[in-house]
């Protein structure tokens, strides 16, 4: 297993610098600099030139991934121009929030879509329900069940705040602070979470439904054993293998599609950082943005893979990839 | 499934009525008074810059306005007065000379002369990436100092421990318009700073400290900017006594000081915001000008646009008080020349206000002889009257403007084609010449003469490659007046010619909403001095 896990990582090494490389080629062919941008009666032409010079903008491409690349080497991410500082501090100073996000809507995801997904499959009348359910995640929008949830909750009930991490002037210890944080994040993960609760609940419902037609399951059935047990001793067992999947898929995407509720409930997260950076045109935040993502999903594909292994022992990784 | 998916649907219907139709609530003024004597202030697009030579977003302007002061100000009539300095201009106004008063950092160190020469030669640094550029002053050595050939900008000196002297290299009366800087303390801020590498100025782990109003306090990752009272401030103790700066996402700004939880907010007017503003009694709104305009550009390089009497014609035909109202309402104002109405050299005397007419658009193509040929397009000596229109999107008043462009130039023979393309794009594109004509809005300064500067010969700024040596003539009369009543007087000869030529059809000026909650006193604002200026006169009660 080590030396599958060490020939991924070599692998996923020659992914993301194949990755940087494209996207790197296709940003700089894109119209428009940060720079030449800046249109102000108070800033000269040479000092925009200047500024081009000092930021490598006047190079060819070439030259400029080979900067970029060079510097990344040594773990600089180089120099965010619309927020002036290393493109690094900033991904970092964005990150937690997005990534906090991600995390509890999917925990959240999990808890309703997998059992409502479950039941659907071993009770019919559930099944009806679970469907219906799924098709209104699927069918809404994420915006309107976000306006939605912040009309009730925070502008005429008033129990949920209407954004931001932390409650303005509160003071605390670190068990203030942390449930201050998640009572912030109860809206946001549940919209988060709602669009792909109907996924969640259909793959669940699918792969159940597979495995209760399985022949230990008619085993058990013949034996008497009550319908809680076999779903919950034998059933649930069989299913971790797709959910695990599902998992490793979801978190990166929850994290690429964070950037509608940040914008709505007001969190300073990463997807309003690529946004912003891709339309300012900095590129070395974009590349780094671009970089973390990457290597986010590699290493997300990788875990759910190790995972594999450990979960079903007949899925021998060393031997099956060589 | 449908019965069921009938049931679901039907509840979340039940609680989107439930929405809509809750009881009023006083809980949000209640909220407010609570705070006392703190007062938050709800912003959007807060990048989180608090060095004020390195912000680049209007609200991070916003926030170091509060923690920092500028060598000299603006007041609310658009006048240069003095700030942490008096100044003395000498004759030839090629020399500057700024008494600092006795003022103290907020760390108790005294403002010298040599935080000023710090601060200066911060921007006259290679790696600088703000917005401050003093190469245009024209400001001794600044140009020898920014190569690394000089240790010391040769123009600008310590004339002792209170006293600055800038020395020019020719004479610059915008000198003391632009010279409105902020300055850093030497004592704190060298440790972040070498030649050639500015970036750890702006570290986020520097505590910013200046000698403004406000003091820093704390700012984390999803929590406010924390300010308290600067009891030693040198205009006057502030009255509040805390301020949190809460950032969030746009259009959220109202719906915070609806729910109690911010105090007021500075936004760009527009109907959805002041309708829900109106519907708090606790609420009060006050709309001023902002400090720039939006007009419609030609390329007057373009073979067709070169000919004055289509630009002038394009302008007839153009609806802009409609287009205007529509996208804005009551929230901006239509402008005939190219500078804001606050401003002490706005005129409407003389200027042809061009309303929408299309016959008399008609009737100047015909006699410029652009003729009209059978498919309704005009011709003239085998040339197509055809304008290429780059829009930059997404933008509200291009949505409401093209549809009618299109429509209204068709009708007079112009063939209009227009292309959409993203901010960025349509500004390499406009640098390189490649628009015939576009919709921009472009800020203005303290200056009123550098509006005028863009439309000149040899100004880098003038996109619009037009040229007049009449303009060019009275552009430097006026920028060489010696007197305010000369200025202004060549300044308005400018406007009459700009708005004979018409380079750019000056359209609209919008105004900015200061949003407020009752209990918030002693608030003014104007389009050259905000709220944030002389935010220590206010109170709450």
């Amino acid at each position: 297993m080590y030396k599958y896990i060490f020939k991924r990582i070599i692998k996923s090494v020659v992914l993301l610098f194949t990755a940087s490389i494209l996207v790197f080629f296709i940003i700089c062919l894109i119209p428009g600099n940060s720079i030449e941008s800046n249109i102000s009666p108070t800033v000269s032409k040479e000092k925009i030139e200047m500024q081009r010079q000092y930021f490598n903008l006047d190079k060819p491409i070439l030259n400029r991934y080979i900067i970029w690349i060079t510097k990344i080497a040594h773990g600089d991410f180089g120099y965010s121009f619309s927020y002036k500082m290393p493109a690094n501090k900033v991904i970092v100073r964005h990150m937690y929030p997005t990534m906090l996000l991600g995390i509890i809507a999917l925990i959240i995801q999990l808890l309703i879509g997998g059992p409502i997904g479950i039941l659907g499959a071993s009770y019919k009348k559930c099944g009806r329900y679970a469907d219906a359910l799924s098709l209104i995640s699927l069918s809404l929008p994420v915006f309107f069940v976000g306006l939605v949830l912040k009309n009730i909750f925070s502008l005429k009930l008033m129990i949920f705040p209407l954004g931001g991490l932390f409650t303005t002037g509160q003071n605390g210890g670190f068990i203030t602070k942390t449930s201050d944080l998640l009572y912030h994040l109860v809206l946001p993960s549940l919209v988060l979470a709602f669009g792909s609760i109907g996924p969640m609940v259909r793959y669940t419902k699918f792969f159940m439904a597979d495995v209760l037609n399985q022949d230990f399951v008619v085993l058990a059935k013949a034996k008497g054993l009550p319908k809680w047990r076999i779903i919950y001793t034998h059933c649930v067992r069989n299913l971790m293998l797709p959910l695990t999947t599902i998992i490793g898929i979801s978190l990166p995407a929850l994290f690429i599609g964070s950037y509608i509720v940040e914008e709505m409930f007001s969190i300073n997260g990463m997807g309003k950082l690529a946004l912003n950076s891709f339309m300012a045109r900095d590129y070395n935040l974009i590349m780094a943005y671009t970089m973390v993502l990457a290597a986010l999903i590699i290493f997300c594909n990788l875990i759910t893979d190790i995972l594999y292994n450990i979960l079903d022992k007949r899925v021998k990784m060393g031997e099956n990839y060589e | 499934m449908t019965k069921h998916f009938i049931k679901i649907s039907s509840l979340i219907l039940i609680l989107v009525i439930l929405s809509s139709c809750g009881k009023e609530q006083v809980i949000g003024y209640q909220k407010a008074i609570e705070r006392g004597n703190t007062i938050n202030i709800a912003m959007s697009d807060n990048g989180g810059i608090f060095n004020p030579l390195f912000d680049s977003t209007l609200e991070d302007s916003y926030v170091n306005k509060l923690m920092f002061d500028r060598l000299v100000e603006v007041d609310s009539n658009g006048d240069v007065v003095s700030g942490l300095a008096d100044f003395t201009v000498d004759n030839k106004q090629d020399k500057f000379i700024f008494k600092l008063k006795d003022v103290n950092f907020s760390n108790g160190t005294k403002l010298t002369a040599e935080d000023v020469l710090f601060t200066m030669k911060i921007l006259c640094d290679p790696s600088y990436a703000g917005i401050y550029d003093l190469s245009i002053l024209k400001i001794k050595g600044v140009q020898e100092y920014n190569e690394g050939t000089n240790q010391e900008i040769s123009g600008i000196k310590a004339l002792d421990e209170k006293t600055i002297e800038f020395s020019l290299s020719q004479p610059n009366p915008s000198f003391i318009f632009n010279i409105s800087i902020p300055i850093l303390s030497k004592d704190y801020y060298e440790q972040y700073y070498s030649f050639n590498k500015c970036d750890g100025l702006t570290n986020e782990f520097i505590k910013p400290m200046g000698t403004g109003q406000y003091i820093f306090v704390s700012h984390e990752q999803g929590s406010p900017i924390v300010l308290e009272s600067n009891k030693n401030y040198f205009k006057g103790a502030p009255k509040i006594e805390n301020i949190n700066l809460i950032n969030t996402s746009p259009g959220n700004e109202v719906l915070m000081l609806m729910a109690g939880e911010s105090d007021m907010t500075l936004i760009a007017a527009d109907k959805s915001s002041l309708s829900k503003a109106s519907e708090k009694d606790y609420l009060n709104t006050m709309l001023t000008e902002e400090n720039g305009y939006s007009s419609f550009a030609f390329n007057c390089k373009n073979e067709i646009l070169s000919d004055k009497n289509v630009r002038q014609a394009l302008a007839y035909a153009i609806n802009r008080k409609e287009i205007m109202k529509e996208t804005f309402g009551e929230n901006a104002g239509l402008i005939n020349i190219h500078d804001s109405v606050a401003s002490w050299t706005y005129t409407n005397e003389g200027i042809n206000t061009y309303e929408y007419n299309l016959q008399k658009a008609e009737e100047i193509l015909d006699k410029a002889n652009w003729v009209k040929d059978a498919d309704g397009i005009r011709k003239k000596d085998g040339k197509k009257l055809t304008i290429n229109f780059v829009a930059s999107q997404p933008n509200p008043t291009l949505d409401v403007a093209l549809p009618v462009l299109k429509d209204d130039f068709k009708k007079i023979g112009v063939d209009f084609v227009v292309e959409s393309v993203e901010f960025n794009t349509f500004v390499d594109r406009m640098l390189a010449g490649q628009c015939d004509m576009w919709f921009f809005g472009l800020g203005l300064t303290i200056d009123p003469s550098e509006s005028i500067g863009s439309f000149t010969t040899d100004n880098e700024q003038n996109f619009y490659n037009f040229s007049n040596k009449e303009l060019d003539k009275v552009y430097l009369e006026g920028y060489f007046a010696a007197s305010k009543d000369k200025k202004k007087q060549e300044i308005q000869k400018a406007y009459k010619i700009l708005n004979d030529e018409l380079p750019s059809i000056p359209f609209y000026q919008r105004k900015q909403a200061l949003i407020y909650n009752t209990r918030v006193e002693g608030l003014t604002v104007s389009p050259y001095r905000d709220c944030f200026d002389d935010f220590y006169l206010i109170s709450v009660r």
